[in-house]
């Protein structure tokens, strides 16, 4: 019984030592622990070069859809932060390569408004298609989307992510989509236009519209300075 | 000794007890079954019938005082400094401020004025997720005896009840209504709530057409379409999500989490 006691009292005191002793440890280096910590945060998880590191650093806009930070895949496979988008007007549409109605006739409206954008301009934007699904839209079959789409890499661009994360862009743009039990996808039918800081400019909604007060849209979009 | 060891045994053996207890009740969930939800609309081509999986639910709605300490933990969901994108002008306006309820405000009532994206985040800070619109209809279904309560019309009166009384100015505590046939308490009743796939209400200019399904959904000729035509409750659900937007909050939309088995 003695035995028992002696023991717990000197477990208790050991214990009670080295949360003191901590204690005392930390608050003398607390400053130095608080800013390291910081650092760490504004380090992205994987780094990176000097560029990426400047772009997960950037403040957005209160309006900025770049706020959210998510990350995707292109149909190369590479890493793609969403804030990566920023720097250009942004034309996007939500889609899934399975499609056979819809998505077909958004991408056909995607490149009229290429055909209409001179040269000058054309350097100025990026047309990104956001796959809404990712179970079966692998980069490969984006890829092979783009070819059978004849659309041009330099300028296109097919993201894949996270559910979660897709369902938040959807949101942000007021996307609606539904998944049907045949694996196909009811979804609005948007393009939508971002200026080169991620605010959402002007919207192209429905199918067969006619397109040309969008493009006028984008080319404004393209020479107004943000 | 003898008598020593056996009490030892019992220390332990109730401190087992009492911190699985703890567990189960820190996590304030119950499972419900797998079951089929029907939509309350039939779209002709497609069987929409969705097969939902067994899940865990919050037995109560968020409240007040749960919202305001995540709030006070990731203060990036303050009032004052949450972008318009994330949740609307009037993002926890009940409030008094940032980090206080004020006195007006009871903090076991469910927390209101709170965007898609608040409700998400929460979710996610607790480990937990916002439960498909499926899953939480799926629950809904319960009345107080039964897994699907609407053969029961006294059920979907008292509903419909519900609905056609304005939202009290002071909401009452969670838990004051009789829980369902799982346990679950106020999903009917208190305040709407969140769902992770509220987007899935198309209604407009969607890929099959304008119009399209929003005829099959709404105006005269769809509610030929309808599964259940009895089911009011479950029409005035479906127009309500079909009108939210992710960052609108408003003083009769709560929310509360689920998570996978």
């Amino acid at each position: 019984m003695k035995k028992t006691i002696l023991i717990a009292t000197i477990l208790i005191i050991a214990v009670s030592g080295f949360v003191f002793t901590e204690n005392l440890f930390l608050n003398g280096n607390s400053n130095e622990i608080i800013e390291t910590s910081e650092v760490k945060n504004e380090e992205p998880a994987s780094c990176c070069s000097g560029e990426e590191m400047e772009k997960s650093e950037m403040v957005y806009s209160d309006n900025s859809i770049y706020q959210i930070n998510s990350d995707w895949k292109n149909q190369f496979g590479n890493a793609v932060n969403i804030g990566e988008l920023s720097g250009k007007t942004q034309i996007v549409a939500l889609i899934f390569a399975n499609c056979t109605y819809a998505c077909p006739l958004i991408v056909n409206d995607m490149r009229n408004i290429e055909k209409n954008l001179t040269d000058d301009e054309l350097q100025k934007v990026q047309f990104t298609l956001i796959s809404i699904d990712p179970e079966r839209d692998t980069p490969e079959k984006l890829k092979e989307f783009a070819l059978s789409q004849n659309l041009n890499l330099s300028r296109w661009q097919l993201l894949t992510g996270k559910r979660t994360d897709i369902d938040d862009f959807a949101a942000l743009i007021g996307f609606r989509y539904k998944k049907e039990n045949d694996g196909s996808f009811s979804h609005s039918n948007l393009i939508n236009i971002f200026n080169e800081k991620g605010e959402l400019f002007h919207q192209h909604q429905g199918l067969n519209q006619e397109i040309s007060n969008t493009i006028l849209s984008i080319k404004k979009c393209i020479n107004t300075e943000v | 000794m003898r008598t020593r060891g056996f009490n030892k045994i019992k220390i332990v053996g109730l401190l087992i007890v009492f911190s699985v207890t703890g567990v189960y009740c820190q996590s304030g969930m119950v499972k419900i079954t797998a079951g089929t939800y029907t939509p309350l609309y039939v779209d002709d081509t497609t069987d929409q019938s969705v097969d939902v999986d067994a899940f865990l639910i919050d037995k109560y709605p968020v409240t007040n005082e749960q919202f305001l300490e995540f709030v006070k933990t990731n203060p990036k969901w303050k009032r004052s400094e949450i972008s318009l994108l994330f949740a609307d002008n009037s993002y926890l306006a009940h409030w008094k401020s940032d980090f206080e309820l004020g006195e007006s405000v009871n903090p076991n009532a469910p927390v209101i004025n709170i965007s898609w994206f608040a409700a998400k985040a929460f979710a996610k800070y607790k480990g937990k997720r916002l439960p498909t619109v499926a899953e939480w209809e799926l629950a809904a279904m319960a009345d107080e005896s039964e897994k699907n309560g609407y053969g029961n019309p006294n059920y979907i009166a008292k509903i419909l009840k519900w609905y056609s009384k304005p939202t009290p100015v002071f909401l009452p505590a969670i838990g004051s209504n009789k829980p369902n046939y799982y346990g679950v308490y106020d999903l009917h009743g208190l305040v709407w709530e969140w769902t992770a796939d509220f987007f899935n209400a198309l209604v407009t200019g969607e890929s099959r057409g304008d119009g399209g399904i929003n005829r099959n959904l709404f105006c005269g000729s769809g509610s030929i379409g309808a599964t259940d035509f009895k089911n009011y409750p479950a029409f005035m659900r479906f127009a309500f999500r079909s009108s939210l937007k992710a960052n609108y909050t408003t003083s009769n939309l709560g929310f509360r989490c689920a998570k996978d088995l």
